[in-house]
């Protein structure tokens, strides 16, 4: 408070009275003062000035509303009236108060940046604003000025140019324009730019091989315009690319992929329109974070925890939405509403960033400024990695502004906030926006999944270049596995030290319903208030199992422990148990603790092959063998292992880091899902979470390797018993389901089909419907006893909203609805589908898409693999005509939700055996499509067509074994998906007894002993990767039919699609055919040789080797491929080389159809005689080995005859060598760091 | 118990420039599949093992491809080798930087060194004198047999 006149500056001084710190003030700044009524501030001459509604002034009068600025601060007055207070000293008449700043360091960044760009006219130092995030506030233009019309006339050529590959000629045709300022004035820049780096990114990558230099009409307007962007070397920027190269269909509508098109396409097909866009859409879509960032951080500044809470809220909302539902815009689904095929892809976009200059930025995904600030926010850890170095390489490149605000961000930070004020609410919700943003079903983990998708087919079809590097490996070398690992590893980086994403629920009400059978379903309500829990109808929620005390004190027995011994925890063990209740970060448990926290039963499949391999106990290995370990807990195995001489003990007596060590065996127990049965208020979070568990209870076989006992489900049980007590704290984790969603539209029809707690989702789904719209629910119960009346279910059909159907099948009943509620009455035993094939005419009304006259239903599925399958197949019988093609569009749409949950399924040895030799023939159309996973078969022939991730993965993996790409996208770690591959299994793969049987094989290394299996094992990888190498070579021919270029005849092959099949033949030759035979069949014949024939020259194989490629025919093959490219580009006989093309394709197909016919024959051999096999039928493996190389003779007479035939008859140019990967495939050009 | 108390205080030993032949007949003869070499003043050196002359015997793949190139080949080529080497010494199959025990030490070290590192025999030398050798029969037969 102070008296008028006052004076207003940093110093001390006496006639100072009011003190502001801050070095742009100067020490006697301003005065303040009245002039009769009227408030006038004076500035004294000040450094920086004195800023009234942003306006510099040096003697103002103030009135209401009046924003006064001086350096940092804003100051605010307030008049008080001397007659208002008894109080007040009538000198005192004004109080004075100097606000904190009016914002955090990154408020001022973006308020000095739209002041900046308002004022300079154009936005060149960096789009920033509140309104817009990191895109323009003008929309991008779309004309320059009639002088550089040349320039804009060439974009809409661009896609005929590419197609006739006369690309190059138009632009060394086009003339030199001037970039200077005077000519090409600053608001033209942008567009210029994004003209000209598209242009000179047309020129170099038209052609596979790149050109000598870029026309003069390029290079000198490109390299002016850079630089007068600020750009040392001439690079295409990600704003060039993306944030600068869009238009809104309708100006007025909104801004998303359905309304907006590339303003400079290259090809302008399909892959380049949805990927460029949904990249757009995607900054588009997080925009508000910049905002809700701001906020979240005065919050801090504030002590306000509510706002900081609903800060976090705002960007939680924003990432779910970019992850859930503009990200998977990028559907590789052909009959997806934006199908993007990840082959054009490669092919095209793929290519189209790599800087053309060494240094160069790229335009590639590490150069989104938006996840830099996010980055910023969340406090990344680290940029150590390969990718993160680059990402700061790039970031180097920003523009002003957006380098000043990622900088601004890093300056207050949430995190701490939100660990110091220990509010479960905020934490609860912090820890969702950090899982939304990096964990495994968040942004950065869908990322991981579909760049591993996308990278592995483009990598198969020969994306020879991405942004960053050269791809040069030999088929087998997996290339993308390496990518991937690197991505791992960056999402690593992100995750700032914070406690796991787990909230603490308290088990309250339970109600158990038993049915005639025995079978037991409980009603369980966990108290979640105040966790900061928000999901949304349909998510699942994760809960960590406890085992009981008996199953413990029998573990520790079998042991032979007290159970009081301490235990050392691994490093994965460490992370599982900071998730439970009371248990920060520990390193030792005692045994007895350990074991209520480990997966105790089943036994798993690895847990299984572990321990046979570490006890080598015979009768073990036999029920491995067999695959029955399912049916054994962990504490029979342990007694079974004892009665085979292995000492139980040395599991808890190792030291942590040995392979026997129990934590390195025996897994934590994972999260166990359960679809949640409530919905909280929108918007708001939840009090209660309802669950319905199914009790598991099964009596395990009586077979010779397993013996019948009682067993039960780990998670439904501890469940029934934390409802029972009442108390238990439960550690969560909401897991959301953004394929499992109800309509946008609240007038859309639902139809959802249960079988017994698979109604659980739909007790959600059908309290939010609250709408208009039409809801059936069909339920699948086995008796009346096991029904139960849900409130919310009699609610809905009161108010006309539900139709509520339940099959009983074991019982003639029926429900019925009268005075308000639902009642079992007499009826027929029925299954759910028998209810949809009655109901067949409705249901087609409602499922038949809208623009079809139909109602266009989204239809719902929740319950176990087989009940799943069934439904989907009474579906598609209520389909007039083609019932699958009708599923599969249903699910392109996003019309069919599917929640498919493990339950028991009976052992292994039920399911019919299938050979490795029927697996690898089922990669075809005509013979179906098969793929092994762990061990298990699956006809995945109509889930190709189902698969999110697109067909062409699934394809390239029929015929082989796909466990290691299955694991790499961690589908076996989600439940949610792993048991919806349940649907598709048919049975397992035979396990061959070789008993010990060994021989001698001489190779490089010497003689070596052997055993049968490995020999066998040699043959199956041998054929598996003749499986996966015709997958990949289909898949890359297959691109003859896409439509590359707008406006092409997708039949017609294009000198442009001409170049890639010929590219294709050539990395045939090199990168498939020359790995297969010099190493992988050498190794074959040579381990079979040792086994077959002791009187074989080990020599053989190179002389004959030597003799195939010595052979003229082999020589014209390799050298018909540059002499082919040099007709194609010369452009006067294209049915010449649309010919020679068809050749190439099709004799290439059938060499490894033929080598696959061959190497069956041996691996048949294997399967008829097992361990007999040398003894009576080593001619024949030694024939089917032999003969491959053959094959490759004959292939390589066929194609030269043919090729001769088409007057091809010597080699063309030598092709250059290419050069060494340089860079990260997929994130930026060579790094130029100082070392 | 210490070394000493149970190591073979007679063991079966060859000396620097000894023929393979001899040494053959040193482990065929004595049953002692780990021979103790000494130097010319007697003083411990190391030791050869009959793997080791199996493996000396064994051709490696250049040798089997100027023989012929077949496993029949080979399996003759070995024949011929043990022919070849009988005559030559043994000097430079000694293995010189063997793990050896001290008659003094703990049983329970001399157990150790052996399981980890797969040795069946250990030298036991005093001051670079071999005083005796330790096999894994002799710890079954002493701790366990006699306990």
């Amino acid at each position: 408070m102070c008296t008028l006149p006052a004076t207003l500056g940093r110093g001390s001084a006496a006639a100072t009275v009011v003190v502001l710190d801050d070095r742009d003030v100067s020490r006697r700044h301003a005065r303040l003062e009245l002039d009769g009524a009227d408030l006038v501030v004076t500035d004294l001459g000040s450094t920086n000035g004195t800023f009234v509604n942003d306006e510099r002034v040096t003697r103002r009068v103030l009135t209401a509303g009046d924003r006064l600025r001086i350096g940092r601060f804003d100051i605010g007055w307030t008049l008080i009236d001397p007659d208002a207070t008894a109080f007040m000293d009538p000198g005192e008449r004004t109080m004075l108060r100097a606000l904190e700043p009016p914002g955090v360091a990154a408020r001022r960044v973006i308020e000095a940046a739209e002041a900046d760009n308002r004022r300079a006219g154009h936005e060149l130092d960096g789009f920033l604003s509140l309104e817009h995030g990191f895109l323009p506030v003008d929309p991008p233009l779309t004309a320059l000025p009639e002088s550089h019309r040349a320039w804009d006339d060439m974009s809409e050529r661009l896609p005929e140019l590419f197609r006739r590959l006369s690309l190059r000629r138009a632009f060394d045709a086009m003339p030199v324009l001037d970039a200077r300022p005077e000519a090409l004035p600053d608001r033209y820049l942008l567009r210029a730019s994004t003209l000209l780096g598209v242009y000179a990114h047309a020129y170099q990558y038209m052609a596979v091989d790149p050109p000598g230099a870029l026309p003069e009409s390029l290079l000198r307007p490109w390299t002016l315009v850079s630089r007068r962007l600020g750009k040392q070397v001439p690079a295409v920027s990600y704003i060039d690319l993306f944030f600068y190269n869009w238009r809104l269909r309708d100006p007025a509508g909104p801004r998303v992929l359905d309304n907006m098109d590339l303003l400079v396409p290259t090809w302008d097909n399909a892959a380049e329109r949805v990927f460029y866009l949904v990249t757009t859409e995607f900054a588009m879509g997080l925009t508000p974070v910049l905002g809700a960032m701001l906020d979240a951080q005065e919050a801090v500044a504030a002590d306000d925890p509510a706002a900081v809470e609903r800060a976090l809220l705002v960007i939680l909302d924003r990432l779910q939405h970019v992850t859930q539902t503009v990200y998977p815009q990028i559907d590789p689904n052909p009959r997806g509403r934006h199908p993007l095929d990840q082959v054009l892809w490669a092919k095209t976009v793929g290519t189209a960033g790599v800087p053309i200059f060494d240094g160069a930025p790229s335009p590639s995904g590490t150069a989104q400024p938006q996840i830099h600030a996010l980055d910023a926010f969340l406090e990344r850890r680290d940029y150590g990695s390969l990718v993160g170095r680059q990402s700061t390489y790039l970031a180097g490149f920003f523009p002003r502004h957006w380098q000043d605000l990622v900088a601004a961000l890093r300056e207050v930070s949430v995190r701490q906030y939100v660990e110091d004020t220990r509010n479960p609410a905020l934490r609860g919700v912090y820890n969702a926006v950090l899982d939304a943003y990096v964990g495994d079903r968040g942004w950065m983990g869908l990322h991981r999944i579909k760049a591993y998708g996308f990278l592995e087919v483009s990598f198969k079809v020969g994306r020879q270049v991405t942004t960053g590097a050269r791809f040069t490996g030999l088929f087998k070398d997996r290339t993308w596995d390496k990518v991937d690992h690197e991505l791992a590893v960056v999402r690593d980086e992100r995750r700032p030290p914070v406690g796991p994403p787990v909230v603490f629920g308290t088990a309250r009400r339970s109600r158990v319903v038993t049915g005639a059978s025995g079978a037991w379903t409980c009603y369980l309500e966990i108290d979640v208030a105040g966790q900061g829990v928000h999901h949304l109808p349909g998510d699942r929620v994760g809960i960590l199992p406890e085992h009981d005390d008996d199953l413990v004190r029998r573990t520790v027995a079998a042991l032979q422990a007290t159970g009081d011994e301490l235990v050392r925890l691994t490093p994965p063990w460490r992370r599982a148990v900071a998730c439970r209740a009371g248990y920060g970060d520990v390193d030792v448990l005692p045994l007895r603790t350990l074991l209520r926290f480990a997966r105790l039963r089943p036994v798993g499949r690895e847990l299984a092959k572990q321990l046979a391999e570490l006890t080598a106990v015979g009768s073990w290995q036999r029920i491995v063998d067999a695959r029955m370990e399912d049916q054994w807990e962990l504490w029979d195995v342990l007694n079974l292992l004892y009665a085979g001489g292995y000492d139980v003990t040395r599991l808890w007596k190792a030291d942590p880091g040995d392979a026997e060590a129990f934590c390195a065996v025996v897994p934590p127990e994972p999260f166990r899902l359960y679809s949640i049965a409530s919905v909280p208020p929108p918007g708001r979070p939840a009090g209660t979470l309802h669950l319905v568990v199914a009790g598991l209870e099964y009596t395990s076989a009586r077979t010779p390797w397993s013996y019948p006992r009682q067993r039960r489900g780990a998670a439904s049980h501890f469940l029934r018993r934390a409802g029972d007590e009442g108390r238990q704290r439960l550690s969560l984790q909401i897991v959301p389901t953004p394929r499992f969603r109800l309509p946008d539209d609240p007038a859309r029809p639902v139809v959802m089909f249960a079988a017994g707690s698979g109604v659980a989702p739909f007790l959600g789904f059908v309290a939010a419907r609250t709408g208009p719209g039409e809801n059936l629910l069909y339920v699948g119960i086995r008796t009346p006893q096991e029904y139960v009346a849900h409130p919310v279910l009699d609610a809905a059909a009161a108010a006309g909203r539900l139709t509520f159907t339940v099959a009983f099948s074991r019982a003639d009943a029926a429900v019925g609805f009268a005075d308000g509620r639902h009642t079992v009455q007499d009826g027929r035993r029925r299954r759910v589908d028998d209810v949809i094939r009655a109901d067949a005419d409705a249901l087609w009304d409602l499922l038949r898409p809208v623009d079809d006259g139909g109602r266009g239903a989204h239809v719902y599925v929740c319950g176990s693999a087989p009940f799943a399958a069934a439904v989907i197949e009474a579906l598609t019988d209520v389909v007039p005509g083609d019932g699958r093609e009708f599923i599969r569009r249903l699910i392109a749409d996003g019309r069919l939700g599917q929640d498919v949950f493990t339950t028991y399924l009976g052992h292994a040895q039920q399911g019919p055996r299938f050979e490795v030799s029927e697996l690898a023939r089922r990669n075809s159309a005509n013979a179906g499509h098969w793929m092994a996973v762990g061990g298990a078969v699956y006809d995945v022939g109509e889930f190709l067509h189902l698969h999110i991730g697109g067909p062409h993965i699934i394809r390239n993996h029929a015929g082989t074994d796909a466990t290691a790409a299955y694991r790499t996208v961690l589908h076996h770690a989600h439940a949610e998906i792993d048991a919806q591959l349940a649907m598709y299994q048919i049975g397992h793969l035979r396990r061959l007894r070789f008993g010990a049987r060994w021989g001698v094989v001489l190779t490089e290394d010497g003689l070596h002993a052997l055993s049968l299996e490995q020999l066998f094992a040699t043959w199956v990888q041998f054929v598996y990767l003749l499986a996966g190498m015709q997958n990949a070579l289909s898949a890359d021919f297959g691109f003859i039919t896409s439509v590359a270029t707008a406006g092409e005849d997708p039949r017609e092959l294009t000198p442009f699609k001409a170049q890639y099949v010929l590219e294709a033949h050539r990395r045939f030759l090199v990168s498939y055919l020359d790995g297969l035979v010099h190493e992988d069949l050498r190794t074959l014949w040579q381990r079979t040789a040792g086994f077959c024939d002791p009187h074989l020259d080990i020599r053989t194989f190179d002389t004959d080797l030597a003799a195939v490629e010595a052979d003229p025919d082999t020589e014209l093959v390799r050298g018909s491929v540059p002499a082919v490219k040099e007709l194609l580009l010369a452009g006067d006989d294209p049915r010449r080389v649309t010919a020679l093309c068809q050749l190439f394709a099709g004799t290439d197909l059938r060499l490894l159809r033929d080598l696959k016919t061959a190497v069956l024959d041996g691996v048949r051999a294997f399967e008829t005689h097992e361990a007999d096999v040398i003894d009576r039928a080593a001619p024949v493996l030694l024939d089917a080995a032999g003969r491959v190389l053959a094959i490759v003779a004959a292939y390589h007479h066929r194609l030269a005859d043919q090729t001769r035939a088409h007057g091809i008859t010597s080699a063309g140019t030598t092709e250059p060598p290419i050069p060494p990967d340089r860079g990260l495939p997929g994130h930026g050009g060579p790094l130029q760091l100082p070392d | 118990m210490l070394v000493k108390d149970v190591m073979t205080a007679f063991p079966a030993y060859i000396r620097l420039g000894t023929t393979i032949r001899r040494a053959a007949e040193v482990v065929s003869v004595s049953e002692v599949g780990q021979l103790m070499v000494l130097d010319h003043d007697g003083r411990f050196i190391g030791s050869v093992s009959e793997e080791d002359l199996v493996r000396a015997m064994l051709p490696g793949f250049d040798d089997v491809t100027e023989a012929g190139g077949t496993l029949a080949d080979a399996f003759r080529l070995f024949l011929e080798r043990g022919r070849a080497l009988a005559d030559r010494v043994v000097d430079p199959l000694v293995v010189r930087d063997a793990a050896t025990v001290r008659s003094g030490d703990e049983l329970a070290r001399a157990a150790i060194v052996m399981l980890d590192r797969g040795i069946r025999r250990l030298p036991v030398v005093d001051d670079g004198t071999l005083v005796g050798t330790l096999s894994r029969a002799d710890l079954c037969r002493a701790v366990i047999y006699h306990s």
